[in-house]
């Protein structure tokens, strides 16, 4: 009699845990779904985990530890899909407002900052000298219907977007400061070549990447961290101190 | 007493000596492994990048795309065989049809006496693939030099590539 009320206690303690565990292992799976679909980590995995891997080697002094960046490939999307691009993240905006492409730019360009540390960290990690190296942290290219009602989008307002609206990787700084130093071209001491207001616009027919590097014998009065631009893929060279792109992966 | 004094000096100076030639052949030994790691190192990672635009290059050709930008790794080849031909070991050995690789161009291949094949520098150092239809360089094999280089692919029969 004892034994058996024994038993039926061990039953229900059992059969209580079983229900506990697997209501835990619901939630679970349903946690684990909402961050695969909803908030799409292979995005932002990548490039923490580029992040983590050039604070690796900095620390390292480049003996341990290598770079584990890729480049990625953004579709700037008015509904369409691009085509002739395989993108690794796509950004959906309202063809009506221009804005929003400036901000996916904009964006793009603070994560690539963000991600090679902020000119604050020598990911080069190798004795100095030698050609400027850059990182192509993004591929941009824009749909066919934001390529037939936005023509074109000029560095000028581009840099009004930058001037007047915070940072998402820092909200106390405009993107301007953030990426740049400064907080507005026009008073600016330092020269940020990198940076041209007058530039040829940027053409929604053609791919564009976004750049960043490392300039170990820097020209007078510039920066050896090469600041973050956006420019057309046949210009990469041309348009930039850049001359060696080994930092990121295809 | 001073002979006995002598012949511990004699001792001494033979046990030192031993120890410090023991400890340069351990440091030289130390000095090589280090500089070999770091130059492996370097091998590792414009191997990954071979990977890395050979895969890139694989999927844009999936997706019929007309032009790829490849950056990167400078100063590699990008070669291919089709199946009559002499291929890389890597890619005969797994009795590919054809066989595309990107290859770290010999340097010595300039100077004669020493000149290597591209078969050979690509026996030595790269990645390669095979694809579903047969891939045609115009040029034999295109540098990436001045990156980025621009690829036109042409798809038809064969893929033909060239340099833009």
């Amino acid at each position: 009699m004892f034994q058996r009320n024994l038993f039926k206690e061990k039953k229900g303690e059992l059969t209580t845990q079983q229900i506990i565990i697997l209501i835990i292992l619901v939630i679970s799976f349903v946690v684990l779904l909402y961050f695969l679909f909803v908030l799409n980590p292979a995005e932002t995995s990548s490039k923490q985990v580029c992040y983590n891997s050039v604070v690796l080697i900095s620390k390292g002094q480049g003996l341990i530890g290598s770079l584990d960046c890729n480049t990625n490939y953004l579709c700037i999307s008015g509904g369409d899909s691009c085509t002739n691009f395989n993108p690794t993240a796509t950004v959906e905006i309202n063809t009506e407002n221009k804005n929003e492409i400036l901000k996916a730019i904009a964006d793009e360009m603070a994560d690539c900052w963000w991600m090679f540390g902020e000119g604050k960290v020598d990911y080069i990690g190798k004795p100095l000298g030698g050609d400027p190296r850059c990182a192509v942290c993004s591929r941009i290219k824009f749909d066919e219907k934001i390529q037939s009602k936005i023509k074109e989008i000029t560095y000028s307002e581009l840099y009004d977007y930058m001037k007047t609206h915070q940072s998402s990787h820092d909200t106390s700084q405009n993107y301007l400061k953030y990426l740049y130093g400064v907080s507005s071209l026009e008073f600016s001491n330092t020269e940020t070549k990198e940076f041209n207001v007058n530039s040829v616009p940027i053409n929604t027919d053609k791919d564009y990447i976004i750049i960043t590097g490392i300039d170990p014998e820097p020209p007078l009065i510039s920066d050896k961290y090469i600041k973050v631009n956006i420019v057309n893929t046949d210009e990469a060279i041309a348009k930039t101190r850049c001359e060696i792109f080994d930092i990121t992966k295809a | 007493m001073k002979q006995k004094n002598m012949n511990k000096h004699g001792f001494f100076l033979a046990e030192e000596t031993l120890k410090i030639i023991l400890a340069v052949i351990v440091i030289g030994f130390l000095i090589y492994f280090l500089v070999s790691l770091y130059f492996s190192n370097a091998d590792e990672e414009n191997m990954q990048f071979a990977e890395s635009s050979a895969k890139y290059i694989i999927e844009q050709m999936n997706a019929q795309t007309e032009e790829i930008q490849i950056f990167n790794p400078e100063g590699w080849i990008i070669i291919s065989w089709k199946t009559e031909e002499e291929m890389p070991m890597q890619c005969s050995n797994l009795g590919w049809k054809n066989c595309t690789c990107i290859c770290e161009d010999d340097i010595n291949s300039d100077i004669p006496f020493f000149e290597n094949t591209d078969l050979d520098d690509c026996n030595e150092e790269s990645y390669c693939f095979e694809y579903s239809k047969e891939i045609f360089i115009n040029e034999g094999s295109l540098k990436i030099d001045n990156p980025p280089i621009t690829l036109e692919i042409n798809y038809g029969d064969k893929i033909e590539v060239k340099k833009k």
